[in-house]
């Protein structure tokens, strides 16, 4: 399993009597790849925080490749998620004022605190088809497309075995958007890593074996 | 890359940041230049006179004798009679006894008639002499011995003739031009009022004055062949005395301020000194209060600024955590750029300061007698300096603190 939670209850602490996650059992195979769609409000950043480590659920188990998420520390799952979880969102994927080079250069920095290899670097931008006369400019100054093309190679860079996309997709045309849904499905399977894309838009569950309604996962109402 | 991004991030607000460091770095100015130039001016002060014992004039203030016989800051309220002088340097405590008689100028460099045995007992510093870079101590009539930074200045050399004015302004308009000094002597730089000073003897200064009327010229009258000796001076404004022991001092204060032929003063240059400190430290405090507060504004806008990009930034420190950045790294990052803009501002402020202090040098010691050094960095400075980081650092830790909690709450 890459994904395993059983009884999650999630709460903001802000308003601890309205819960916002309710999960009985959801689970995820090795090497899957999901869409789950939702409209907002629905629970899905909540449940990608706690795959992700970003946040704890208030009970329950989450066991991510086989990791308890919910018996680490807080800086324990920033490490595993920054080692084995690579990270794509429809915008601000990359810091703006740093280079393609430098975006891939830190998302390998916090998993393992030493220097890249500028080699796997140049490797994973070539192959996902990045210009080399783009490797050096700052990120603000590159189109949409070609940030999310870095922010793939980002997501590789620590070699992850579980890939999440929030929302990837929705901000490019539609031409852009399914060579990009045709790249990550590729990639996903090219590496073995399972993949999870959250996203509203409903054109996208054909790219995907297995699709999930947010509210089918989620036992609380949204309102 | 910790630094990299601290760094880049910098620069991409570059707008900001260069306001912030200029602010930061005219409040560091101040504060810096304060602290500086108050142990400057006091280590000054304290180096313009050592090894005189007492300083005797017309029955003044003390603070005003000081200032104005050795600082030449101010004017003497009276003159004193040479009988007295006389008299008090007969005293058995006296070892030796320098006259000093002001009032004329050249250029508005004070002119100081006084005798050889100047050049041989005043001492300045730690205990230094007097030293001739050129010549001698005047012999004659008319000869005149001048200080390194005039020399320098009015590209004086020895053998050059020089006139006097009368009255210690900088235009004067009755000048003892009929009577032309010769430069025989250049003193070493002592980085004390003397080297902006010309030294005459009494005699030449009464010679000068022989035929003078209220301080106005009298036509038809010169002494150009009068021996020196002969001009005997009728008052001087005051003079100096070394004793035998250092613990005759205060008999022999005493002994002067009840003499009975004239009222006079004698003072000990340290304790006249310390009552001057007294004196400023209110003025000192209120400056530094004020450099402070100054130094506070510019660190809260720092803050402020940092507090302001905080939020222009929410997408990066979600992004940063996403990747694997603990909330501590964000924490750490804030204050690093708040650092970096502290050193820069640091650099600025002691670069523009040591250049200030380098270019104004001779006219604060032409126009205060203090000669400020250039070089600011003293144990204290440094210790200030550090403060202002350790500040800096205190304050940005509320947008640091707020960027923490943004990191926490995605």
């Amino acid at each position: 399993m890459s994904i395993e939670l059983s009884n999650l209850r999630f709460t903001y602490k802000d308003s601890p009597n309205q819960t916002v996650l309710h999960i009985d059992h959801w689970q995820v195979g090795e090497q899957e790849q999901v869409f789950i769609h939702g409209p907002s409000g629905s629970g899905k950043s909540s449940l990608l925080n706690i795959i992700s480590g970003v946040q704890s659920p208030d009970s329950g188990d989450v066991y991510v490749l086989k990791h308890a998420l919910h018996q680490m520390k807080s800086r324990q799952r920033d490490r595993f998620r920054a080692q084995n979880i690579g990270y794509v969102f429809q915008q601000f994927n990359l810091i703006p004022y740093l280079n393609a080079i430098e975006n891939i250069e830190l998302g390998n920095y916090f998993a393992s605190g030493e220097k890249a290899d500028k080699r796997f670097i140049q490797e994973l931008l070539k192959e996902l088809n990045i210009a080399e006369n783009l490797w050096l400019k700052p990120c603000s100054k590159l189109s949409i497309g070609q940030q999310q093309r870095i922010a793939i190679a980002r997501a590789l860079v620590n070699k992850p075995r579980l890939l999440i996309a929030d929302e990837a997709s929705s901000s490019i045309d539609y031409h852009n958007r399914d060579m990009f849904m045709k790249l990550l499905m590729s990639l996903s399977k090219e590496h073995n890593i399972s993949l999870l894309f959250v996203s509203h838009d409903m054109s996208l569950k054909h790219y995907f074996p297995r699709v999930e309604a947010m509210t089918d996962i989620n036992r609380v109402e949204a309102n | 890359m910790f630094i990299k991004l601290a760094q880049k991030s910098l620069k991409n607000r570059a707008g900001s940041v260069v306001l912030t460091v200029l602010a930061m770095s005219v409040s560091i100015f101040v504060l810096l230049a304060v602290e500086h130039i108050r142990q400057q001016s006091k280590a000054s002060f304290a180096s313009t006179v050592s090894g005189v014992d007492l300083i005797v004039g017309a029955r003044t203030g003390s603070l005003n004798l000081l200032l104005y016989s050795v600082f030449h800051i101010g004017s003497p309220s009276n003159n004193i009679s040479w009988a007295s002088y006389e008299k008090i340097a007969q005293i058995k405590q006296v070892d030796w006894a320098v006259p000093i008689s002001l009032g004329d100028s050249h250029k508005g460099y004070r002119v100081i008639g006084t005798s050889t045995d100047f050049f041989t007992h005043f001492s300045y510093g730690n205990k230094h002499k007097l030293k001739f870079s050129e010549g001698a101590a005047f012999e004659k009539l008319y000869d005149v011995v001048i200080g390194a930074e005039l020399a320098a200045k009015l590209n004086y050399k020895l053998g050059d003739k020089i006139v006097l004015a009368h009255g210690v302004a900088k235009t004067s308009f009755s000048m003892h031009d009929d009577k032309p000094f010769t430069v025989v002597g250049i003193l070493e730089a002592t980085g004390t009022p003397i080297d902006q000073s010309l030294y005459v003897s009494l005699a030449g200064i009464e010679a000068i004055h022989t035929g003078w009327q209220h301080g106005v010229k009298q036509p038809g009258s010169a002494v150009n062949g009068t021996p020196t000796q002969q001009l005997k001076p009728e008052s001087i404004t005051a003079f100096m005395l070394g004793l035998n022991s250092r613990l005759a001092v205060f008999k022999t204060q005493r002994e002067i301020n009840n003499y009975r032929g004239e009222a006079l003063s004698a003072i000990l240059p340290g304790a006249t000194l310390a009552e001057l400190w007294q004196m400023m430290s209110l003025m000192e405090n209120s400056l530094r209060f004020v450099a402070s507060l100054v130094f506070v504004a510019a660190i809260l806008g720092l803050s402020a600024m940092l507090m302001a990009s905080i939020r222009d930034r929410k997408h990066e420190i979600h992004l940063l955590r996403i990747i694997g950045a603990p909330p501590g790294f964000i924490f750490l990052l804030i204050e690093l750029e708040a650092l970096i803009i502290c050193l820069l501002s640091m650099l600025l402020a002691t670069l523009t300061l040591t250049a200030s202090l380098s270019l104004s040098h001779s006219f604060i010691l032409s126009h205060f007698g203090l000669s400020i050094s250039s070089n600011i960095f003293s144990p204290n400075s440094l210790y200030l300096l550090l403060s202002i980081a350790v500040a800096a650092l205190l304050l940005a830790a509320i947008p640091a603190l707020n960027a923490y909690n943004s990191a926490k709450k995605p």
